[in-house]
């Protein structure tokens, strides 16, 4: 009996030590496990190239693991490859390959298999079947790579290149006669003369290329298409038709048709096919200020003092500037008008800027119904993919925490980005659910939240990121380039709703004489939450706004309703309590409640004691009696 | 009294086993593990941007 139980407490320990090894990890992960419980032989073993390339690391169990599996990525395929096979492993061991279903992680499935077979103990001589296929396979890369050889047009062996070599290149006899007809040789190659036109020349053939770094003009394209003789204008500074035709040079100060459409001319229209803003003088910036108010809007100037950029925008109603959802059209036409691009803010603001870079422009239809539920549920795999990956750079920050802190604490604030893009698709989500529940479609007003929230997932928070994962600071942020964020902000509703996008603590605003909201900062027991104050007469509201809404929403009063106590203090909302309602309440109210209750009273008494009186109940109730008798007997 | 005692240590075992299943969640164990988990977040990212490029597009 003592036997047995020695035996069990031997058991015990066993089970104990494997468990803290990290066996039981191939029930949940596969190979991680194995590698582990492997390592000793595939050191052994694994004498082979790759092999070494962990053993660096090694000394510990774990790192003699790797190098099995670095022997199975050797096995798998040659060095090229060795970074897929060795995927495997991972694929395997995170489970990732059956919840993903992305192409990489199938692939690497079978050598996961292959891995756990080397486990069981016929390593040695599937290692070397599989080297045997290793190297069947690297004949075969060799085949293909042959076949490459054979079908590549642009191969040239040496023979050819002398056969096509003109020697008139290297004797300094060659004069240019394949350059094109703005172009000139000038000893070593074609380069650009802006002394020549374009003429007829053009249309041969060998001139119908387009040349690396150059936008061609329309028809110039397409060698089948004759070039368009109204729109013959190329890219760039410098170039004339010179023809007469008036508007189509550049620069001619006139924004033509085509320079609109391709951003052809930066110097005519303001601006360029990269979207940075070219500077514009002082008699246009006026101009443009004109108009802006003319049509009723704010304008401001934004950028440097050497550059500034004409910004026009018109607030609404709102105390943050929050604009009428059903004036966007008017207003964007507006923009168009003033030849600035239209850029429409969650709150219905819409802002004329020079930049289309950023902007959330005009939404000409509604989304369908059928589209729109496609949408949803596409939605609702990327939330679980947004998750899933800050779970793993979670585990990523987990690894470097012990060597490298900094990294550590790049890749945890990667994955709370993530985390928080995941929070805010899965709200776009819901609204999207419920506009579809109630009106069958999502509507253009709708869409413009949306597409914000969209543009500054992509714009800002995943290229935060990316930048994040490799270590790096990020540029600066768009804010930079729209104008500079102050801490008071006065009256000025735009650059209150700047500072909350990015929750600037310390910031003032009076959106009307006795309101002052102000950003406290960031609540430091979140570290995510907004906190914010409003005052009206000496009583603060505070205001605690989370990430998915500060960082994504533009500031608006149904937000500050949600999201502050006692918001409607300040705030009277039109639709609640009409205005004229308002006044009869306050003449109301001025007469004593219990003489206005009998005034009423009486009134109603009268009027009904003269309808009685009018004609007499008992005769209306006989008059009935005979219709219903006359009626019967019919 | 010894059948008692080994069922309790049976008991342990079973625990040991199950909390040993349960914690382990294949975290990432090497430099080249860590390396191709970052490049496949990276991958995963680049297609999901991608993505929702392509349903912003869609609204309008």
């Amino acid at each position: 009996m003592k036997k047995l139980f020695v035996l069990t407490v031997i058991l015990v320990l066993m089970l104990s030590s494997i468990a803290s090894a990290g066996i039981f990890d191939w029930f949940t992960g596969g190979i991680t496990g194995m590698n582990t419980a492997e390592g000793e032989n595939s050191a052994g073993e694994g004498g082979d190239s790759s092999s070494g390339s962990d053993s660096s690391s090694g000394g510990d169990s774990s790192s003699s693991g790797d190098s099995i599996s670095s022997g199975d990525s050797s096995s798998d395929g040659d060095s090229s490859s060795s970074g897929d096979s060795s995927s495997s492993g991972d694929s395997s061991s995170s489970g990732d390959s059956s919840s993903d279903g992305d192409s990489s992680s199938d692939g690497d499935s079978s050598s996961g298999d292959e891995g756990s077979q080397n486990l069981e103990g016929d390593s040695t001589e599937e290692y070397y079947d599989e080297e045997e296929e290793y190297y069947d396979d690297s004949e075969e890369y060799y085949d293909e790579e042959e076949e490459y050889y054979d079908n590549t047009d642009d191969w040239q062996d040496d023979q050819d290149w002398d056969d096509g070599y003109d020697s008139s290149y290297d004797d300094g006899s060659y004069t240019g006669d394949e350059c094109g007809p703005q172009e000139s040789w000038d000893g070593y190659k074609c380069a650009f003369d802006e002394n020549k036109k374009y003429n007829d020349e053009w249309q041969d053939d060998k001139h119908k290329k387009p040349r690396k770094g150059r936008m061609m003009a329309p028809g110039f394209d397409d060698p089948s298409k004759p070039p368009m003789e109204n729109m013959q204008e190329e890219y760039g500074e410098g170039w004339c038709n010179g023809d007469g035709n008036q508007g189509q040079c550049c620069p001619d100060n006139i924004c033509d048709e085509w320079e609109q459409k391709t951003h052809g001319c930066p110097q005519d229209c303001g601006w360029d096919d990269g979207g940075e803003y070219q500077c514009i003088d002082d008699a246009t910036l006026e101009m443009k200020k004109q108009e802006c108010m003319n049509n009723g809007g704010n304008f401001e100037t934004h950028g440097s003092s050497e550059c500034p950029e004409p910004f026009c925008h018109f607030g609404g109603g709102d105390f943050f500037g929050g604009g009428d959802c059903d004036n966007i059209d008017m207003e964007i036409q507006k923009c168009e008008e003033m030849g600035l691009f239209p850029h429409v803010t969650s709150s219905c603001m819409v802002q004329c800027k020079t930049n289309v870079g950023k902007a959330v422009g005009h939404i000409q239809e509604d989304v369908p119904e059928a589209k729109a539920l496609k949408m949803v549920l596409k939605l609702d795999a990327m939330v679980i993919k947004f998750s899933k990956l800050s779970t793993n750079l979670n585990k990523l920050a987990d690894f470097y925490e012990a060597d490298d802190q900094e990294m550590a604490d790049n890749y945890r604030e990667a994955a709370n980005h993530l985390e928080e893009v995941s929070g805010v698709l899965s709200g776009i989500k819901e609204d999207m659910a419920t506009a579809l529940s109630e009106k069958g479609k999502l509507e253009q007003k709708d869409l413009y939240n949306f597409k914000n929230k969209f543009r500054k997932i992509v714009d800002d928070t995943l290229t935060k990121t990316l930048y994040l994962m490799l270590g790096v600071e990020p540029p600066e942020t768009s804010q930079g380039e729209e104008g500079q964020a102050l801490d008071d902000c006065k009256t000025d509703e735009f650059c209150f709703t700047l500072n909350f996008e990015q929750c600037a603590a310390g910031t003032t605003f009076n959106p009307e004489e006795g309101v002052t909201v102000e950003i406290i900062g960031m609540d430091e027991d979140s570290n995510q939450d907004c906190l914010v104050n409003a005052n009206k007469d000496g009583s603060d509201f505070s205001c605690n706004f989370p990430i998915e809404v500060w960082k994504y929403e533009s500031p608006s009063a149904d937000l500050f309703e949600d999201y502050c106590e006692g918001f409607e203090v300040i705030y009277v909302f039109e639709d609640g309590i009409p205005e004229e309602p308002i006044e009869d309440m306050v003449e109301f109210t001025d007469e004593p409640v219990e003489e206005t209750v009998e005034e009423i009273i009486e009134e109603v008494t009268e009027e009904a004691t003269e309808e009685v009186t009018e004609e007499p109940a008992e005769e209306v109730v006989e008059e009935i009696i005979e219709e219903m008798l006359e009626e019967e007997v019919i | 009294m010894w059948k008692k005692i080994i069922a309790i240590l049976c008991i342990i075992c079973l625990m040991f086993v199950l909390t040993a299943c349960g914690t382990s969640e294949a975290d990432i164990e090497s430099a080249d593990e860590a390396a191709e988990t970052a490049e496949e977040v990276a991958d995963e990212l680049t297609e999901l941007t991608e993505e929702l490029e392509d349903l912003n597009s869609d609204l309008g």
